[in-house]
């Protein structure tokens, strides 16, 4: 019988190193921090503008406590399948309905792995390692975060001019779905999922941001956000 | 001018929305980066802070050569190693690499009998010497050359090597126990504590 390895061999070094590589964190500034030093550094520059009855002040934060259901529930069950159901309606938002549906797999498939299955099957693609949902999960959710913002930036389809109430309602939604995720990640700053939940709902967010922007009448600008 | 180009100009000129996309889409890989090399979550959300002004500082200075993300990583490094100099860290670290003889020998078997180990990468870096540590993370995690490492530090290419071959010679030890999985696996990380 072979006696247990007193050292990990060099290529499953390596494999952990490239790992390590590709790992991000939630980010560690608030914008609302970053954005006053970036204002007494004079590198931030308020825009002007005509203020009306649609310029309500947005927070650039997540409001401190959530409300309704999300504060209501505190269960994770209905905290994950919310995150989940806020990818898929970000992106069909942006007219982006097969990329939204495979996010959303993915997002299925990391709780299930987080519950500790080796193999998934999720659409057609079967997943055998954890380290390749993860990588998966990743390159999805960065795909995600650049195609919304893209499609926030350049949506070309006709505004709802006149109904700000409904990305204004969404970003109530969005705040609450963040809140919860910094809630969480206070006890588990470490965890992956969590973090893409968090990262998730800031992108959705953000591109929410810009449509209410889009959306507001001609002449109209956001305060702040 | 593509979108992205956009929005870089539109950040130049002091735009919240395009300054703070920029943060978004970037902030996970680069903060995650400034935590690495800190190894401290406080210090790192202050430093942090630091390297996003110097970025947004210097955007005027990007020219589009390469990704945004890989030009800011270069700024993000810098500025955490300097950030580190200041609370006197990285002043040992080069006293450790340049005094080789003097620094504390490495010795496997103490290790071993100290019964130490980690649970996973991370976690055995912190238990590093903050030299070898600083230049692991640089080379092998980073990507950075020894003459680059040598040039940021103050060292030479010879100390840089050297702490590097302790830095993976302790971290094989301090992870000696995943060594199962691996060799029971397929050639993955199969196994392995996340």
């Amino acid at each position: 019988m072979a006696l247990p390895s007193k050292e990990l061999p060099e290529r499953a070094l390596d494999a952990l190193i490239t790992r390590e590589r590709t790992r991000v964190v939630a980010p560690l500034t608030e914008w609302r921090n970053l954005s006053l030093s970036l204002r007494q550094e004079g590198l931030l520059h308020d825009a002007a503008g005509a203020r009306t009855r649609s310029e309500r002040a947005y927070s650039a934060e997540p409001t401190p406590r959530g409300r309704g259901w999300m504060r209501a529930t505190g269960r994770w069950t209905m905290r994950i399948a919310a995150s989940a159901a806020l990818v898929g309606a970000g992106v069909v938002a942006g007219r982006g309905m097969t990329f939204g549906q495979s996010l959303l797999n993915q997002i299925q498939l990391a709780v299930a792995d987080s519950a500790g299955n080796a193999s998934i099957y999720v659409g057609g693609q079967p997943f055998t390692s954890a380290a390749t949902a993860r990588k998966t999960l990743l390159r999805a959710q960065t795909e995600y975060q650049r195609a919304a913002a893209f499609l926030a930036a350049s949506d070309s389809s006709p505004r709802i001019l006149g109904r700000p109430s409904l990305y204004q309602d969404r970003l109530a939604g969005l705040d609450e779905m963040t809140a919860a995720s910094l809630s969480a990640l206070k006890n588990a700053p470490q965890d992956a999922l969590l973090n893409q939940y968090l990262l998730s709902a800031a992108a959705a967010r953000e591109a929410t941001l810009q449509q209410l922007g889009n959306s507001l009448p001609v002449g109209a600008t956001m305060e702040r956000f | 001018m593509t979108t992205h180009q956009t929005i870089v100009q539109r950040a130049i000129e002091g735009d919240e929305r395009a300054l703070r996309q920029l943060w978004m889409e970037n902030a996970p890989h680069i903060d995650a980066v400034v935590l690495r090399l800190c190894g401290d979550r406080d210090l790192a959300a202050d430093v942090a802070q630091e390297v996003w002004i110097q970025i947004f500082r210097a955007l005027p200075s990007y020219r589009g050569d390469s990704q945004f993300g890989t030009w800011a990583h270069r700024i993000a490094v810098n500025r955490t190693l300097n950030a580190l100099r200041k609370v006197r860290r990285i002043a040992k670290v080069e006293m450790d690499v340049e005094d080789d003889t003097a620094a504390a020998p490495d010795d496997p078997e103490a290790d071993t009998e100290r019964g130490i180990v980690a649970e996973s990468i991370d976690q055995a870096v912190k238990q590093l010497s903050p030299g070898a540590r600083t230049v692991f993370l640089l080379h092998d995690v980073e990507g950075y050359t020894h003459e680059e490492i040598a040039s940021e530090l103050g060292i030479t290419t010879g100390g840089s090597k050297s702490q590097l071959f302790k830095a993976r010679a302790k971290l094989r030890r301090l992870l000696a126990h995943l060594a199962e999985g691996f060799s029971a696996g397929v050639g993955q990380e199969h196994g392995t504590p996340i």
